[in-house]
């Protein structure tokens, strides 16, 4: 009921005394068609990909068909630039065409024959060793309705690498056989206790614990491992990220609008880049 | 004995200080006579409530004073044997007396009230002109103009009036919040009998919790702060309660058709001591109720009430005693109730202040006043569920607020009719509480609890002299000292003051003014209107205080013969480290009441800022059968975050390039007043969306596909999602806001007192103002079309009020 809160009191506010009809005699804010890029390269990457899109009117006739033209996309690492092959719904490059690489600079553009031109930039984050390690620790919980219970708390910590901004991304899936039921790996995700972005704000040089993931006992099983994927991101993939987790759209009168973070110049949407390593925690 | 002795010899050091201003003053003008003072209280008659601001004026000398908050005036002259003084206050017939200065005299007045009077007569040198006060930037109320003006649902609301002033712009349709000179409601300093009042508002702002009915004086100063205000940067609201009439019983009161109040006041002791009890309570949830009651549906109500109460004593001419307190509430509550369950949720939010006040007379030259005040605000969310047959309980409870404890001094200190100099001290311990979390799921066992309180002292140290060096010439320079112990950190800012008037003829004066201010505490809120959720919270080692600089000029120029005047001002605000919303940060995040700590506030606000500045013409009629007032600002206000809009400045979403209001009483004869306001403000910028996209975040584990994810806690809403593109922010202009409201009243007197019935209608020529806007789809058949959806809050709203006094 708590979850209901103060917009109930203004939705029966507004039930009451407002009134809503369609906006007369406003300027609406007039159209302009960008192209609308998606794409994270990483080396990582055999093959990398950029997806290619384009905004859609929000006022006037939504029917009215938006062509983005015949489309060309271009990969520059500051020595040479190739044009990037089409896929489905954009472009990609494998690593024999060009190699992405820590610590270099890569510039993508896209144009159209119908005018439309876009383009961005990023900088690939200097591979490090971020030394990971991991703890676990049994826990035992206990519910006033479901008595108690094993649990497996597993975290995980990471050196942050003094003298730079770093921005991380973490992630994780459980890779375990259960004789009983399964005769093959079972892979799950696992979302941990806390964010899986992290800045090094506060903290720089420091030890830190990324992530921690509390789990049921595995005591059944044959065998169990954590894999902990830990990426080292630019801060445009950090930021926006992080913008589209708060989204708001605009549409409650009572906060801000939070628009979604781009650093494409003459379009919309993100060209960025990380490193990626991962940890394997054996459970069991 | 030992806080005696403090204050004695603090007022010393004062006084050393102002013989020597004042021995400067002498010795330049070279007076050699004797010296005498006159000094004594000005009351109203028939009440002996104290009046505030009265001019008392020698018309012989071309000089005069003008009452302090307590009614106190005090003039020092060379001796004489004939001195007449004029005392004179709008809405009150003057006094004039005529004697003789050949020792210390004390002379107390008593105005009559005009209404009393029946019959007017007119004098343009009863009140005090615009262009004889040194102040500018100021708007000076009275009760009755708060009564007299048309209001929504018949409430009277005293902010609501003083957004019709140049330079005051409320921030939404039907808000109380002020918005002056491009500074936000955060930025007011709101202060009752000395009690700092936050969230100064009921029912989401749509009423302010001040109850016109038990004020007496209202003072809101928008710039030229003289140095005894602090702790704002945009303006300060000063209001008095009535003291109580200390000579007989009277009442007075209202039933309007969201609320009814009462106030009663009359002696404890004849002509010594009185006391004052208003209140005020709406009833839409009493007669709400019985009918949901009777149709089993969830039992849904809102309500709120206020109580002002005052007492004070009068031990004689030198020492006066004075408590006074508000308490109010707002409650929203929801009682479910099926079988075997019951479920009572709530939202409850108020102010309570305590101003214990002494007045000292040391002598006929030097009044001082101690204040221990108490001031409270909280808001609470709390949630009871039962389950009867399993003796389940569950109990959440979040709360907010802020609580200070005040310990202040001040001294009016008048040597000669050139001087006033002004000095006091000021500390305010505050206690913040931005969140507190409280849950139990076995009765009586706490399962989690999450209180936090932060500290933080604020100080500040003034001396100040309004100097009259020739009859041309008025001058009000201070300085304040100003600290603040924050959690980690403490700063200290000087705060130079500086006003002057110049009188180039006998109706018209030029103006102009100086003040920095510095702001030492932050309000939390991003929805552009007062809600009970903003959150208070101190400055602090990385969110710094907010800093102003501004400068007006202006001239004033009264008309004598037609009883208007003019004034006109010029400002430039400059305000640094204000603080914004970051991107997406909200403070309404009541969801989940225990995630909230999980965040720090700071990390939800950024530092920037602003620039305002405009022009303000307001020509006024105080006096006649018409009075009212047209009042325009010509205004910008820009903001520059490094974190918001790319870094970029964008408009204010209370930018307002023009505002007009129009305000006009009639008084057709004794028994009936017509009175209408008209209201025009350019629409407020606010950001809307351009076009739309689908946006992609990355994902390493996209290929994991499983049925039992496991989810810890914090899951990040991390998905695909079409998404709104935005331009510059506040990139588009709401339609401009006008309406027009107008008023009635029929007074009778009766046998036992005066009855007024009040019919008024708000927004009479259904203006459908914008609220918000939204954009969405309009099907029609097969075509679909986007469209921008306009809420509009209040249509063409009548209602009726009987009034009563006896």
């Amino acid at each position: 009921m708590i979850n209901k809160g103060i917009p109930i009191i203004f939705l029966l506010l507004f039930t009451l005394i407002s009134c809503e009809r369609e906006a007369k005699n406003v300027i609406l804010p007039e159209f302009r068609q960008k192209l609308v890029i998606t794409s994270f390269i990483s080396p990582s990457d055999q093959v990398s990909f950029v997806s290619v899109s384009t905004n859609s009117r929000i006022y006037g006739d939504l029917y009215q068909t938006i062509d983005q033209g015949n489309l060309k996309a271009y990969m520059s690492d500051g020595n040479r630039e190739i044009e990037l092959a089409m896929a489905d719904e954009g472009f990609e490059f494998s690593s024999v065409d060009m190699q992405v690489e820590p610590g270099r600079s890569y510039e993508l553009r896209v144009t159209s024959d119908k005018g439309l031109h876009a383009e961005g930039f990023c900088t690939v984050p200097v591979k490090r060793n971020f030394v990971p390690e991991a703890d676990t620790a049994k826990k035992v919980w206990y519910d006033t309705y479901q008595g108690s219970m094993n649990l497996l708390v597993t975290r995980v910590f990471l050196a942050d690498y003094p003298g730079e901004d770093n921005y991380y991304r973490f992630g994780c899936k459980m890779v375990y056989y259960d004789p009983e039921y399964y005769y093959y790996p079972y892979i799950t995700k696992i979302s941990g206790t806390g964010s899986d972005f992290a800045d090094d704000k506060g903290k720089d040089g420091e030890r830190f614990m990324a992530n921690s993931y509390v789990l049921p006992y595995p005591k059944y099983l044959d065998s169990a491992f954590l894999i902990f994927y830990y990426q080292s991101t630019d801060k445009a993939y950090y930021d926006y990220h992080k913008s589209l987790m708060k989204y708001s759209g605009g549409d409650n009168p009572f906060t801000e609008p939070s628009p979604l973070f781009s650093n494409i110049t003459g379009g919309l949407g993100i060209f960025a880049s990380y490193t990626l390593d991962s940890l394997v925690i054996r459970l069991r | 004995m030992k806080l005696y002795s403090a204050l004695k010899f603090f007022c010393k050091d004062i006084l050393v200080i102002s013989c020597f201003l004042s021995g400067l003053s002498g010795g330049l003008n070279g007076q050699q006579l004797q010296r005498y003072t006159i000094s004594g209280f000005v009351k109203e008659a028939g009440s002996g409530e104290s009046l505030i601001g009265v001019n008392v004026y020698m018309s012989d000398r071309k000089t005069g004073t003008v009452t302090n908050n307590y009614g106190f005036y005090s003039l020092t002259l060379p001796e004489s044997d004939s001195v007449e003084l004029v005392v004179s206050y709008v809405g009150f017939n003057p006094e004039i007396r005529k004697i003789s200065l050949r020792k210390n005299t004390e002379l107390n007045f008593e105005l009559r009230s005009d209404v009393l009077l029946r019959e007017v007569t007119i004098s343009a040198d009863r009140a005090e002109r615009l262009s004889e006060s040194a102040r500018m930037s100021t708007v000076k109320l009275q009760g009755a103009q708060i009564r007299n003006i048309p209001s929504l649902l018949g409430e009277k609301d005293v902010l609501k009036v003083l957004q019709l002033m140049p330079g005051v712009q409320k921030g939404s349709e039907g808000s109380s919040g002020l918005y002056v000179r491009g500074g936000g409601p955060d930025q007011n300093l709101i202060i009752l009998d000395d009690a700092i009042v936050y969230n100064a508002n009921h029912l989401f702002g749509f009423f302010s919790l001040f109850n016109g009915n038990a004020l007496k004086n209202i003072e809101l100063t928008k710039g030229g702060f003289p140095a005894r205000y602090g702790g704002r940067l945009s303006s300060v609201l000063e209001m008095n309660m009535k003291d109580g009439n200390r000579e007989e019983w009277h009442g007075e009161g209202g039933i309007g058709l969201i609320s009814s109040n009462v106030t009663v006041e009359g002696p404890l002791k004849k002509n010594r001591s009185s006391i004052l009890l208003s209140g005020r309570r709406t009833y839409a949830d009493l007669i709400i109720s019985p009918i949901l009651k009777i149709m089993d549906e969830e039992n849904t109500g809102y309500f709120f009430y206020d109580l002002n109460a005052k007492v004070n004593y009068d031990f004689g001419r030198k020492n006066k005693l004075y408590l006074s307190g508000y308490f109010g509430k707002d409650k929203f509550y929801l009682k479910y109730r099926s079988t075997g369950i019951k479920e009572n949720v709530g939202f409850l939010w108020g102010n309570s202040t305590a101003t214990l006040r002494w007045n000292h007379l040391f002598n006929n030259k030097l009044f001082t006043n101690a204040s221990a005040v108490f001031s409270n605000y909280s808001f609470g969310i709390y949630d009871e569920y039962k389950v009867v047959s399993e003796n389940k309980d569950y109990y959440a409870e979040y709360y907010s607020g802020i609580r200070d404890y005040t310990l202040k001094y001040d001294l009016d200190y008048l040597p000669n009719p050139k001087h006033w100099i002004k000095g006091g001290l000021i500390t305010v311990f505050h206690r913040f509480n931005p969140h507190a979390f409280i849950e139990e799921d076995i009765p009586g066992q706490i399962s989690e609890r999450d209180v936090e309180f932060i500290h933080g002292i604020e100080a500040g140290i003034y001396a100040e002299d309004t100097w009259h060096p020739f009859q041309s010439l008025k001058i009000n320079a201070g300085i304040r000292l100003s600290h603040f112990i924050a959690p980690g950190k403490r700063y200290f800012h000087p705060e130079p003051r500086l006003s002057a008037a110049w009188r180039i003829s006998n109706d018209l004066a030029i103006k102009a003014s100086y003040a920095s201010m510095n702001q030492y505490i932050h309000m939390l809120s991003n929805t552009g209107i007062s809600l009970p959720t903003d959150l208070w919270v101190p400055a602090t080692e990385r969110v710094k205080p907010q800093q102003s600089k501004q400068v007006a000029v202006g001239a004033v120029r009264d008309f004598p013969e037609t009883m208007f005047s003019l004034s006109v001002e010029g400002y430039y605000k400059k305000m640094d480290n204000v603080i914004g919303y970051r991107e997406g940060a909200s403070f309404l995040e009541l969801n989940e009441p225990g995630d909230i700590e999980k965040t720090d506030w700071q990390d939800k606000v950024t530092a920037g800022q602003s620039w305002s500045y405009g022009l303000e013409f307001l020509l006024q009629k105080k006096e006649g059968r018409v009075t009212g007032w047209i009042g325009y600002t010509l205004s910008w206000t820009q903001m520059q975050f490094d974190s918001i809009n790319s870094g970029r400045k964008f408009y204010a979403r209370y930018d307002r390039r023009h505002d007009i209001s129009l305000v006009a009483f009639f008084r057709v004869n004794d028994r009936i007043n017509l009175s209408g306001t008209w209201v025009y403000g350019t629409g407020n910028a606010v950001t809307l969306p351009l076009s739309e996209y689908y946006a992609e975040p990355h994902d390493l584990l996209k290929d994991v596909h499983d049925p039992y994810h496991y989810y810890n806690g914090l899951s990040e809403m991390l998905y695909s999602r079409t998404v709104n593109e935005f331009g510059e922010k506040n990139n588009f202009r709401m339609r401009s806001y006008h309406r027009l409201d107008l008023g009635i009243q029929f007074h009778k007197t009766k046998k036992w007192g005066e009855r007024t019935w009040e019919i008024s209608v708000y927004n009479a020529y259904n203006r459908l103002n914008p609220f918000f806007y939204y954009s969405d789809v309009k099907y029609d058949g097969e075509k679909r079309t986007g469209v921008l959806r306009q809420v509009s809050l209040f249509p063409i709203i009548p209602s009726f009020t009987y009034s009563f006094k006896f």
